[in-house]
């Protein structure tokens, strides 16, 4: 592809050379090269846009034409029809129906008519005055018009006129009616003439005749006139069928007329000459009522004027026929003259396309293809072709940026062969680098795992295992000092051919480790068989390179064989010679170096686990001889006190009394034995005390106090002290003050101990004052609440201050010679104070008094008080991720054992394992909470005493936790304050030694057990938020009891029972109902789960 | 009813000063009897029925524990009134003289007035 284009444009460049004038184009800046090719694209265009505007014009002008004069003329013409009709359908309707409106609409229609005529002729005159076809046409219209306007008139004025309008009337009314008149009254005269004739037969007979005859004749007038008037043919029927009536009659007449008198003949002539006269009458009437002028009016108009106004219609017909025909011809003259502007317009566009495509291409040959070549050799080079050169085509722009694209190729060309080849400089750099942090990086592990190791046997495995694996190396041996044996070295481990040879020694100087121990510098045998240090008995053809290195501390500055506490060295197969490199000797070095510290640690490690066993079994032999010591002398001073006591009360009661005697050596004898019997006791009851102290201080020191903590008030405290200690008030002159300041906060503690405390104090207090006033104040601080026993009495010297806190050291002992108490007192005092995490600290002046204070954290140390409110969404996932079983069946069970001592966990974990459970350990409360947190175990076994964190705190800790709340607890311990356990939620109290028949029965109770529906008490105002808990807890099995009042959730806790409450820590309201609920016995172990809400 | 009160105690001075302080009670009627192990205690106790029994916890053969369990368990005897004496003051013992069934627990030294004042108390008189 690439090398096809390139010819291509090869091609195209050669082609546009050959051009005439391409060479000068080609040359041209770009901006010339632009400006030629834009130049003649709006050429172009000018001339596309004129020829299509002339093209369009001559349509047009067609068009206009049309618009301007064949339009309105059509229309006039057409207008003038319209109007004439509108003319003869007035003047017909008038001459049908004589309704005026007719006449006035004729009359309008006729001026709009004259109108239009004006118009046609304005119209042709002003648009085409040459045209005398039409002018000829409008002539005959005005001509006809002329002829016609008489008629109208003249039809309205006939049809107003009716006898000359109806020609039949006119017949009857002016023919036939005086000849109608003279015959009724001819008759009417004979019949009154007859009827005063003598009434003969044949005058009776005319008589009636002449009746007959009257009769008939009316009957004929009257169906004649009915015919005229209406031309209905029934009045016609009448007429003839009356008729023969009239004509028997008439004939009877004229056979009679010889019986008439005279003036009735007389009157029969004249009858007879106007009844011949009659009858010919309606025939004429007949005829021209069945003709066609029957009405004379519609005849005229029929016959003349109708025929006129067809006339102008026909020629006003003609005249929008002949506009119409050139409107048509005009309108298809300027659409073919459109089409072929059209046509035109397209051929030039066209014509212009192609020449527009020609420029284009010539243009991008010229300017964007030598930029396309330009880019595709810079890929080229950016491929890594860097021989790549530009082609420079012509000397524009891209011309002069080819040649310094080519340019710059060259120089990057330079540029990068010299980095290549600094690269690969630097890669070996950075391999050695690379190796080297491989090799720290793998001697940091095993630091890291080594260090911890504090068996010395384990160790020693885990250095040569590592060492091996390290350097690659099948064989390893380390040789250590003894102390017992100086002057040689022994084998501890080895791997590969020096593991048989664990056990053996070598002695300095001698062998490959002899060597490097004596030397105290590490030591490379290539080939070890060829050596000559080699020792003879090792076997041949097993090693070939051998390396050792010294075991030296790195802390030790000037290293030296002294220093060395042993060897520490690899080896490899007989076929390999050489190639350990001074990389893999500084590994190895570094190594030992590490190895050692190891080992130190470990060898003091030993010792010092040697030292503790020692020291606990001291300190175990410490407790037993304490407490034999306590026993021991207890017997006997039960004796001494007992006995004295009796023998006070004896010779008080009965003795003394009986002896009356005034001998005053006998009197100075009883008083001196009352005193000296009180001195017995007093000692005896002081020698008492000092042995509860003594095993009050032992056993706070040996940590097996049962320290009973709970919520307990500081005033109250002071007040059961100070009740206490009355007695030795009285016995002195001293006076009692307190000052209390109100609102102290509750503190954890255990009441009978600081009570102890408090009495000591003021007991002290007591001691050294003799007059005034002992104060106890209690106040509260940032820290805590202090309580402070203030005295008035002889001080305490500034360098004493702090021995007062120490055992047996009884300030002023010496000098005053007054001292009273056990000196143990203030030590258990602090024991006691500082168990609390208090301090206590006196303050004095010398003569003036002093003041003892010790603090207590207000802060509830214990876990099981501190209430920590989380988030309302946080609680519900941790409620949502609790189990709804302990264990899933077919799953293995773990238990977590925390024990503080190594052999019972190792017992528990050999018992466990074997019934088929898994097994973590912990060896204190932190590590036990730590672990926690992470996966749960299925069941906790807690020891209680242990350093820090107490069985009885991780109990705590578990309960508070929703997550691991259900986890059972199993105590096991000498320890057996099941109150407490019990309180906290321990589900099980087994005590030491363990009987495991018991402990298994017990795991395997609490494992499957399935849980039984279970209480929660939610406390909260808020529907929807209960609504939420509530799905939540019903999901994990638990019965839902809502407060929402809250003064009520105590007593509703009572009642319900809960093995779980919930509450809204805005509802709970601080922690007086958590004491409430702590110090009531059925609730103490609830858990309680505070949360808040986001506003 | 004769009154009888049973002192148990290995050491006899003890014993004689259990008796001392209660030797008033004799001119009142009152036995006193003693016994210097748990075995011979036991045996009184099923014989003699006292009242109230004084009882040293530390004892060869017997110890206190023992002998007050079997007392008050074993034989279900609910008119012995028990009070366990002891020169350990550690509250362990306490919890299992307890547990035993002692009714109280006093810890050696004694005053021989507690000791009269109880028995007085246990007594009726």
């Amino acid at each position: 592809m690439a090398s096809s284009s390139k010819t291509m444009t090869q091609r195209i460049a050669s082609v546009l050379n050959r051009i005439p004038g391409g060479r000068f184009f080609a040359n041209m800046s770009i901006g010339g090269k632009l400006t030629v090719g834009f130049g003649i694209l709006v050429m172009l265009t000018l001339v596309v846009v004129g020829l299509s505007f002339l093209s369009s014009d001559a349509a047009y002008q067609k068009i206009e034409t049309t618009k301007q004069l064949r339009a309105p003329l059509a229309l006039a013409s057409a207008r003038a029809q319209a109007d004439l009709l509108t003319m003869l359908a007035d003047v017909r309707g008038y001459l049908a129906l004589g309704d005026e409106a007719y006449r006035t609409g004729y009359a309008t229609s006729s001026d709009a008519f004259q109108a239009d005529l004006i118009e046609l002729e304005r119209l042709l005159n002003q648009s085409d005055p040459g045209n005398t076809e039409v002018k000829q046409q409008i002539d005959e219209v005005q001509i006809t018009f002329e002829a016609w306007s008489p008629y109208p008139d003249q039809l309205f004025t006939l049809r107003d006129d009716q006898l000359q309008s109806e020609p039949a009337l006119r017949v009857l009314v002016q023919d036939a009616s005086p000849l109608i008149a003279r015959i009724t009254t001819d008759v009417s005269a004979m019949i009154e003439s007859q009827i005063e004739r003598e009434p003969t037969v044949a005058n009776m007979e005319l008589l009636g005749t002449l009746g007959d005859f009257q009769s008939s004749s009316y009957a004929i007038v009257a169906g004649l006139r009915g015919y005229v008037a209406t031309g209905r043919n029934s009045f016609k029927y009448e007429y003839t069928s009356n008729l023969s009536a009239n004509d028997e009659a008439w004939g009877t007449l004229i056979q009679a007329r010889d019986e008439m008198t005279l003036s009735q003949q007389t009157r029969l002539s004249d009858m007879e000459t106007a009844r011949s006269t009659f009858l010919e009458l309606p025939d004429e009437i007949f005829t021209i009522i069945e003709g066609d002028r029957a009405r004379e009016d519609l005849y005229l108009f029929r016959t003349e004027a109708v025929p006129l106004a067809e006339t102008m219609l026909q020629r006003l017909n003609e005249i929008t026929n002949v506009q119409q025909n050139l409107l048509q011809s005009d309108l298809d003259e300027g659409s073919s003259q459109l089409a072929a502007s059209q046509r035109r317009n397209l051929t030039v566009g066209l014509v212009a396309l192609v020449v527009a495509t020609g420029l284009a291409f010539i243009i991008q040959r010229s300017i964007v293809g030598p930029i396309e070549r330009l880019t595709a050799v810079a890929g080229e080079i950016s491929a890594g072709k860097l021989n790549a050169r530009a082609i420079i085509e012509a000397n524009d722009e891209v011309g002069e940026l080819a040649t310094t694209f080519n340019a710059m190729t060259g120089q990057l060309s330079g540029t990068l062969d010299d980095l290549e080849s600094r690269r690969r400089e630097q890669e070996a750099v950075a391999k050695t680098l690379r190796q080297q942090n491989e090799y720290f990086s793998a001697l940091h592990q095993t630091t890291l795992g080594l260090m911890s190791r504090l068996d010395l046997n384990e160790l020693l495995e885990a250095l040569i295992l590592r060492v091996g694996q390290l350097l690659n190396a099948p064989h390893g041996f380390i040789y250590l000092t003894d102390l017992t044996k100086p002057g040689s070295i022994e084998l501890k481990v080895g791997t590969g051919f020096f593991h048989k040879q664990i056990g053996s020694t070598q002695v300095l100087g001698e062998g490959l480790a002899g060597k490097v121990w004596q030397s105290g510098t590490p030591l490379i045998v290539e080939d070890y068989d060829q050596w000559e240090g080699r020792i003879s008995t090792f076997s041949y053809n097993l090693i070939g390179t051998n390396v050792a290195v010294p075991l030296i501390r790195a802390s030790s500055q000037f290293a030296s064989r002294a220093d060395a506490i042993g060897v520490i060295g690899v080896a490899y197969d007989s076929s390999v010679h050489g190639g350990f490199s001074a990389g893999q000797l500084e590994l190895l070095t570094r190594f030992s170096e590490l190895a050692s510290i190891a080992i130190d640690n470990a060898r003091l490690y030993t010792v010092a686990q040697e030292a503790r066993a020692a020291a606990e079994a001291a300190d175990q032999s410490k407790g037993d001889f304490l407490s034999s010591v306590s026993h021991e002398l207890r017997t006997p001073l039960t004796s001494v006190l007992g006995f004295a006591r009796i023998i006070q009360k004896e010779l008080d009661t009965k003795v003394f009394p009986s002896i009356q005697t005034e001998d005053r050596k006998v009197k100075r004898a009883i008083e001196g034995v009352s005193e000296d019997l009180g001195i017995i006791l007093m000692e005896g009851e002081r020698l008492t005390t000092l042995i509860n102290n003594v095993l009050d201080l032992a056993k706070i020191e040996a940590g097996k106090i049962d320290w009973k903590m709970e919520p307990v008030a500081v005033a109250d405290i002071v007040q059961r002290a100070a009740a206490a200690t009355s007695a030795l008030f009285t016995q002195k002159n001293l006076t009692w003050a307190n000052e209390i300041e109100p609102n102290i906060p509750l503190v954890t503690g255990d009441q009978d101990k600081l009570i102890q405390v408090v009495i000591n104090l003021i007991s002290n207090a007591v001691k050294f004052t003799d007059q005034g006033c002992i104060t106890c104040r209690v106040r509260q601080n940032d820290g805590g609440v202090v309580v402070s026993v203030i005295d008035c009495g002889m001080g305490i010297a500034p360098d004493d201050q702090p021995k007062v806190f120490e055992k047996f050291k009884q300030v002023g002992d010496t000098l005053t010679g007054k001292p009273k108490g056990t000196g143990l007192g203030l030590p258990i005092c602090k024991e006691i104070v500082e168990h609390h995490g208090g301090h206590i600290w006196v303050e004095s002046e010398l003569g003036k008094g002093s003041t003892f204070s010790f603090t207590l954290p207000n802060t509830l140390a214990s876990p099981e008080d501190v209430l920590q409110a989380v988030d309302l969404d946080r609680l519900i996932e941790r409620l949502k991720a609790l189990g709804t079983k302990t264990a899933p069946i077919g799953r293995q069970q773990t238990i977590l054992v925390v024990d503080d001592e190594e052999n019972i966990r190792a017992l528990l974990r050999k018992q466990l394992e074997e019934a088929g459970y898994r097994v973590q350990e912990a060896s204190n409360g932190t590590d036990a909470i730590v672990m926690l947190q992470g996966e749960h175990p299925d069941l906790v076994i807690l020891d209680v005493i242990m350093p820090g964190v107490s069985g009885f705190d991780v109990a705590a800790a578990l309960k508070q936790n929703p997550e691991t709340m259900r986890v059972p607890i199993i105590i096991l311990t000498i320890d057996d304050d099941k109150d407490r356990g019990y309180r906290l939620g321990v589900d099980r109290f087994l005590r030491k030694p363990i009987d495991s028949e018991v402990l298994l029965h017990e795991i395997n109770g609490l494992l499957n057990t399935e849980p039984t529906e279970k209480i929660a008490l939610i406390a909260e105002e808020d529907a929807n938020t209960v609504k939420v808990l509530s799905e939540v807890l019903s999901e994990k099995g638990y019965i839902i009891h809502r407060v929402v009042d809250q003064e009520r959730l105590f007593t509703n806790a009572l009642v319900a029972k809960p093995h779980l409450i919930i509450a809204n820590v805005a509802f709970y309201a601080g922690q007086d109902i958590i004491h409430r609920l702590r110090l009531e016995e059925s609730l103490n172990s609830v858990p309680v789960l505070l949360y808040h809400k986001e506003d | 009813m004769e009154r009888k009160i049973l002192i148990v105690d290995d050491e006899a001075h003890i014993r004689r000063l259990l008796e001392r302080a209660l030797m008033d009670f004799e001119d009142e009627g009152v036995e006193i009897l003693s016994a210097e192990n748990g075995e011979i205690a036991l045996q009184l106790v099923q014989e003699e029925m006292p009242q109230l029994v004084f009882l040293d916890v530390m004892m060869p053969k017997m110890n206190g524990f023992d002998v007050c369990k079997a007392v008050k368990h074993d034989l279900g005897l609910t008119g012995v009134y028990i009070v366990m004496l002891t020169a350990k003051g550690q509250e362990m013992d306490k919890e299992r003289g307890e547990q035993v069934g002692a009714d109280v627990y006093l810890t050696k030294p004694f005053d021989p007035d507690e000791i009269l004042d109880l028995a007085r108390q246990v007594l009726g008189l």
